[in-house]
């Protein structure tokens, strides 16, 4: 990925806050992300268990496009822009099943879930005796999967899926997601913008003091992170003798012993952070809703026959929600107040902030 | 005793200055993030170290009373990041510690004292550069003013000759028995019009407020702010509908032990007064068809807060009922404001030319300042 490694390499560029207050307040700006950066990489936009049976369609939202995620009859995940190609009524507005064909409800044309055919006009012969099937067939978007979660990019030209992950897929660490199943799902809002809360993903220095007591128990200064093309990978390990709150859920089978003590954390560009433990494996995307809202949507994956039990769900919210939510929302807040401005970044562990703000320049300029 | 003033009473405002995000970006620019706000009372702050949030428009600030006593203000935000240096109120031995990354600044006076692990990630900073952003604070009648600039008009300038036509309230002597928060789908503006309506006193309270004799109701403007009075009906010392509780106000002179005051210093802190409270509530924008009343009651230190506030919301509640109701009829298209009343409504003329002075000059005017 060319454009990435422009980006300057740690230790020789200078920490700093690159992006403007307007972009996490101003309409125009957001408009701008949705299409220009969201309209053009790869959105997660589910899970391939959100549409278990052929035939099962999901409307989402990516950028400014609405998709229509269907599983065909031949089990393969596809999307068409959710409008119908008569007078552009969206196809579902929820989740469902379709079956062979998807029916649009306005004035009943039916198109194909495997290929996007129209394959049926009712009244065809007396209303609309000239019109060629062929030429007007659902519009295709490019969607493709990667470990149980279901990308989509609706950039025409956009590179595979497998392009854009890169080398991400083996700097997880030691997890297969598709051994694991989604045992929660939880939605959280947030009164920020999303960028705020992706800033606050990647700054290592936030560990050793919002994060005192929930993560004390690691050792940050073992602390190691790298990117992998727009992404980002890290992980850090329990200081010798210390312990975690485990709860009740069960140790996921398939990894290796050392990894038992390692917290992993890692960003796929620009709005998915993942992370893992040794018993869960989660994604927690933050979509975005509105230049000062966003909503935080949490996926945790466990060993199968796991459950997220009381205490772990707690434990996990305390982190992402009680502690890292609650300060962005604050500096959310404080945005606005036509006083403040950042101030300086620490060198190295701020250093994230300034390569994510230059990926997101790129994309916007 | 009322303003003289020939020229006719009129509503100045259209209707977007009551829904439109610009117009409300504009009072802020122009007026908010240059004026005095009521932040806090000076009960809240009782021990040297203590200290409240606050906000100045859409400045969150931190309010503290130092380890020398005096209370101060700074910008509630952490130099570093932007995260809220204090969420809550609380009390501090010395320094006010950021929760995000740790970075601590001294209570007195807000400088950066420590910046952890400064040698390693932070070398360059000159720690004197990034002390809290000072605010400047204002006390009057154990109330706590805040201007979000620390070079602000002086707190003397902005009260004028006010605090000499309040009669003999010293609301200072009195102690803060109760604080509520009450929110309201209306844009602010209209409740301060509210207050400042001689008229809907016969109407909207014609029963929380009957004991009182609307005919000898008197009031005047000093600048943008407002005083009034108003005595019981008949002037004897009777047991008035809205002085429920039980500790009259000691150091009251007979004129208002037998009557009511209702004040305003512009452009939004509104005040209240009875033989038995003193109130001070706030209104402050959200949106613009949204906003927040703080409601602070001071009373003898034995009187009934319970009582006092039910009084003091017997009318407010009338009040945020009207001003909703109004402010649903000002989305339809062919709403318009009808002909004011000639004197009883002349302090909503007053209050929209001192506002739309301060929107045009983008600054407040000098008290006593009444545009032409
Ligand atoms: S809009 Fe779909 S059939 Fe008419
Ligand atoms: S935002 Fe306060 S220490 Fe970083
Ligand atoms: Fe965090
Ligand atoms: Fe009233």
């Amino acid at each position: 990925m060319t454009a990435v490694d422009t980006v300057g390499q740690a230790g020789s560029e200078r920490a700093t806050f690159l992006l403007p207050k307007h972009a996490y307040l101003d309409a125009g700006w957001y408009a701008r992300e949705q299409r220009e950066l969201f309209g053009k990489v790869w959105n997660l936009v589910a899970a391939e268990i959100d549409l278990p049976e052929p035939g099962d369609v999901l409307p989402v939202q990516v950028g400014c496009h609405p998709v229509l995620l269907v599983r065909g009859t031949d089990g393969v995940i596809r999307g068409y822009l959710n409008m119908c190609r008569h007078r552009g009524m969206a196809l579902a507005c929820e989740a469902g099943h379709a079956g062979a064909n998807v029916r649009c409800p306005y004035h009943g044309w039916e198109f194909a879930a495997d290929d996007g055919s129209l394959v049926r006009i009712p009244q065809r012969s007396g209303q609309f005796a000239d019109t060629d099937p062929n030429a007007w067939a659902l519009l295709p978007v490019a969607v493709q999967s990667w470990a149980g979660l279901v990308f989509c990019n609706p950039d025409p030209d956009a590179a595979p899926l497998e392009e854009f992950l890169g080398e991400l897929p083996q700097r997880i660490g030691p997890f297969d997601p598709l051994r694991l199943t989604q045992v929660a799902r939880l939605r959280v809002p947030l009164r920020c913008n999303w960028k705020l809360y992706i800033e606050n993903h990647i700054d290592v220095l936030h560990l050793w003091y919002l994060h005192a007591d929930s993560l004390g128990m690691f050792d940050h200064a073992g602390f190691a992170h790298d990117w992998v093309g727009p992404h980002w990978v890290s992980d850090e390990v329990l200081r010798p003798g210390a312990d975690r709150p485990r709860g009740a859920m069960l140790p996921i089978a398939h990894i290796p012993d050392e990894e038992r003590d390692v917290l992993r954390a890692n960003l796929i560009f620009p709005n998915v952070p993942t992370s893992s433990s040794e018993t869960m494996w989660i994604t927690y995307q933050v979509v975005p809703t509105g230049p000062e809202t966003s909503e935080l949507d949490i996926r945790v994956l466990g060993e199968p026959g796991s459950q997220l039990d009381a205490e772990s769900e707690a434990t996990l919210l305390a982190v992402l929600r009680d502690e890292d939510g609650f300060a962005v929302e604050q500096i959310q807040r404080v945005l606005r107040s036509p006083k403040f401005a950042v101030g300086p970044l620490a060198s190295a562990h701020e250093l994230p902030i300034t390569r994510f703000h230059r990926l997101l320049l790129e994309r916007l300029a | 005793m009322d303003l003289r003033n020939d020229s006719p009473t009129r509503f100045l405002l259209p209707a977007e200055a009551y829904r439109d995000p610009a117009w409300l970006e504009r009072e802020q620019r122009a007026l908010f993030d240059h004026t005095w706000h009521l932040v806090a009372a000076v009960d809240e702050l009782t021990e040297p170290g203590s200290y409240v949030e606050a906000a100045a428009g859409r400045s969150p600030l931190i309010v503290v009373r130092g380890s020398d006593g005096v209370i101060r203000a700074f910008h509630n935000f952490c130099r570093h990041r932007g995260m809220a240096v204090v969420c809550a109120a609380g009390r501090t031995s010395s320094t006010l510690r950021c929760p995000y990354h740790g970075w601590e600044y001294g209570a007195d006076d807000g400088a950066l004292v420590r910046v952890p692990q400064r040698a390693g990630q932070f070398a360059d900073v000159e720690t004197e550069r990034w002390g809290l952003v000072p605010a400047s604070v204002g006390i009057w009648g154990g109330l706590v003013f805040a201007h979000p600039d620390d070079d602000a008009e002086p707190f003397d300038a902005f009260l004028g000759e006010w605090p000499q036509h309040i009669g003999s309230f010293r609301p200072e002597r009195l102690t803060q028995l109760a604080r509520v928060r009450i929110e309201g789908s209306f844009n602010w503006k209209l409740f301060v019009e509210n207050h400042i309506d001689v008229l809907h006193l016969w109407y909207l309270h014609d029963r929380t407020l009957a004991d009182f004799d609307h005919p000898r109701f008197q009031h005047r403007n000093l600048g943008g702010h407002w005083v009034s009075y108003e005595p019981l009906k008949g002037g004897e010392v009777a047991e008035a509908a809205i002085t429920r509780g039980t500790t009259p106000i000691a150091h009251l002179a007979e004129r208002d032990r037998t009557g009511i005051g209702a004040h305003m210093l512009f452009p939004n802190v509104l005040m209240a007064s009875s033989s038995e409270f003193w109130i001070s509530y706030a209104v402050s924008p959200l949106t613009p068809d949204r906003s927040v009343i703080d409601l602070r009651v001071r009373a003898e230190p034995g009187a009934d807060a319970a009582e006092l506030v039910a009084a003091a919301r017997s009318f407010i509640d009338e009040d945020v009922f009207a001003c909703e109701q109004v402010q649903a009829v000002l989305a339809a298209p062919r709403f318009e404001v009808g002909p004011l009343a000639a004197e009883h409504e002349r302090p909503i003329t007053t209050f929209h030319q001192h506002l739309l002075a301060v929107l045009e000059a983008g600054t407040v005017p000098e008290a006593g300042a009444v545009p032409a």
